[in-house]
């Protein structure tokens, strides 16, 4: 079972994306800061990290710096799911590596998970 | 004579705003109380010194490029030259402080002879806080209200989807009518995020050569299933060899977006719609004209004001948020294009966009578009 870190404060959005989630066959690892995040990439090596951008504690660009940093955690691949929309914002994350930005009013959830999929896909 | 001088002078040292005036040479000859305080100078000590030594100005904590400073552009230029809040300029004091500033500077001419310039400023870090507070709030309220929006969608769109249990027809049709209004209430956050930063004049245009025809088709694709659903006929007309225009294309893309979905929700069913794209140099030509419901004449002065709905399709179309083409309209005279109509009620509306194919010039802004 191929495991997602969800790094998601909201904890309304954490339980859909979570439940939907779990519906489709992953299993789910939950961060609600971005300390927790980096933690729980580190230790439990999730197939891909599904991450916010504001959070607590960390910032999602922090998070994505950090994990770039370890060569632990270095290839999981990380997509953004955040509200900010912004050209810089997008640019940004991409810079720091991450492999899809998608923003959280504009995109149906069936929309992420079939990114997911396509993206573990391309690992194997 | 010695009166006028005294009256003279005590104006200018009276005055709250900064004055200094200089010669050709860039020399001080003049400088008032203000002006002293401003920059931590007396006056009388200022009066034949450089004013690159007094002045000196900063952009994002940079010393400004010689031929940027706005004193010298005056000069070469001799046009008037003004530097606002959004110009980002601070000027450093004698004491090392830094402060924003907004500024106007004018040549200064005897007998049609450039002899110097007079440089009026003041310190706008109040203003500056006040806008920067503006902007956070409006970007703050972005983020802050979407977030309760995207669960709103997501949550609909599991129990719609059937995910977790099985719904009645009314059950789905009232679930489907909260999705709907759900995805309003977002594109209105957007378009109340697009018209501050309009008038905030903090909206970034970055031009890249686009196709306009090409985004006036991805547009229509999208709208593909309101034309299906009420039978619309939609016929699209471009000159063969347009040129590549260097042109924004998140904000070329608002354009057809706000007026081709006009067309189609102000269209009855089985109306017409048509795209012309054609090239008259020095301009592109867009026509987007419908056979809807039109416009009232008593109202057609009103439809480009912010809030504006037409009162006979207020009652049609729940949908709209009278922003639209209030956004369009601005960023169009931004591009330094134009938009005009002609509307019979009951009979159709037909909008013509021209825009140079010199194209868009761009502008460094906080936040682009959306």
């Amino acid at each position: 079972m191929k495991k997602i870190l969800l790094a998601e404060d909201d904890k309304f959005l954490s339980t859909a994306m979570g439940d939907k989630l779990i519906r489709e066959g992953f299993a789910v690892l939950r961060a609600s800061n971005g300390i927790d995040a980096v933690a729980l990439a580190k230790a439990e090596r999730p197939d891909l990290v599904l991450l916010d951008i504001i959070m607590p504690q960390k910032t999602g660009f922090e998070v994505l710096s950090e994990l770039r940093l370890d060569p632990s955690t270095r290839n999981i691949p990380v997509m953004v799911l955040s509200n900010l929309g912004q050209e810089v914002d997008i640019k940004k994350a991409r810079d720091l590596g991450a492999i899809d930005y998608l923003v959280k009013s504009d995109v149906e959830m069936k929309v992420v998970v079939a990114k997911i999929k396509e993206e573990l896909a391309k690992l194997k | 004579m010695k009166d006028e001088e005294s009256r003279l002078n005590a104006i200018l040292s009276s005055m709250a705003e900064g004055l200094v005036a200089i010669d050709n040479d860039r020399k001080v000859i003049m400088m008032n109380q203000a002006a002293g305080v401003l920059l931590r100078t007396a006056p009388q000590e200022a009066t034949g010194r450089d004013v690159r030594d007094l002045l000196v100005f900063f952009r994002d904590d940079k010393e400004l490029p010689y031929e940027e400073v706005p004193i010298e552009r005056a000069m070469t230029e001799r046009n008037i030259i003004s530097v606002n809040l959004l110009d980002n300029l601070s000027v450093r004091a004698k004491n090392g402080h830094l402060f924003p500033v907004a500024m106007m500077i004018a040549p200064l001419l005897t007998q049609g002879e450039a002899a110097g310039a007079i440089i009026l400023f003041r310190d706008v870090t109040k203003e500056r806080e006040i806008d920067q507070a503006k902007t956070e709030l409006v970007s703050l309220a972005s983020h802050q209200l979407r977030t309760p929006l995207s669960a709103i969608n997501w949550y609909a769109e599991m129990l719609i989807g059937q995910e977790v249990g099985t719904l009645t027809d009314k059950q789905k049709e009232y679930l489907q009518a909260l999705s709907d209004a759900n995805h309003r209430m977002i594109e209105l956050v957007n378009s109340l995020l697009n018209v501050s930063r309009i008038d905030l004049g903090t909206f970034a245009i970055e031009p890249t050569p686009i196709d306009f025809a090409s985004i006036g088709k991805s547009v229509l694709s999208e709208l593909e299933p309101q034309v299906l659903a009420k039978k619309l006929k939609v016929t699209v007309k471009h000159d063969p060899n347009l040129p590549a225009v260097s042109a924004d294309p998140k904000l070329v893309r608002i354009i057809f977006q706000n007026l081709l979905s006009n067309a189609v929700k102000y269209t009855p069913p089985a109306g017409e719609i048509k795209l012309s794209i054609a090239l008259t140099p020095p301009n592109l030509l867009i026509t987007i004209a419908d056979t809807g419901y039109g416009i009232p004449a008593d109202q057609q002065s009103k439809i480009f004001t912010k809030l504006f709905r037409a009162d006979n399709i207020r009652d049609k179309e729940a949908e709209g948020t009278g922003l639209g083409l209030y956004i369009v309209k601005s960023i169009i005279e931004v591009s330094g294009g134009k938009i005009e109509f002609d509307s019979l009620e009951g009979k159709g509306t037909t909008f013509r966009v021209t825009m140079p194919l010199s194209g868009m010039t761009k502008k460094v802004g906080a936040k682009g578009l959306t």
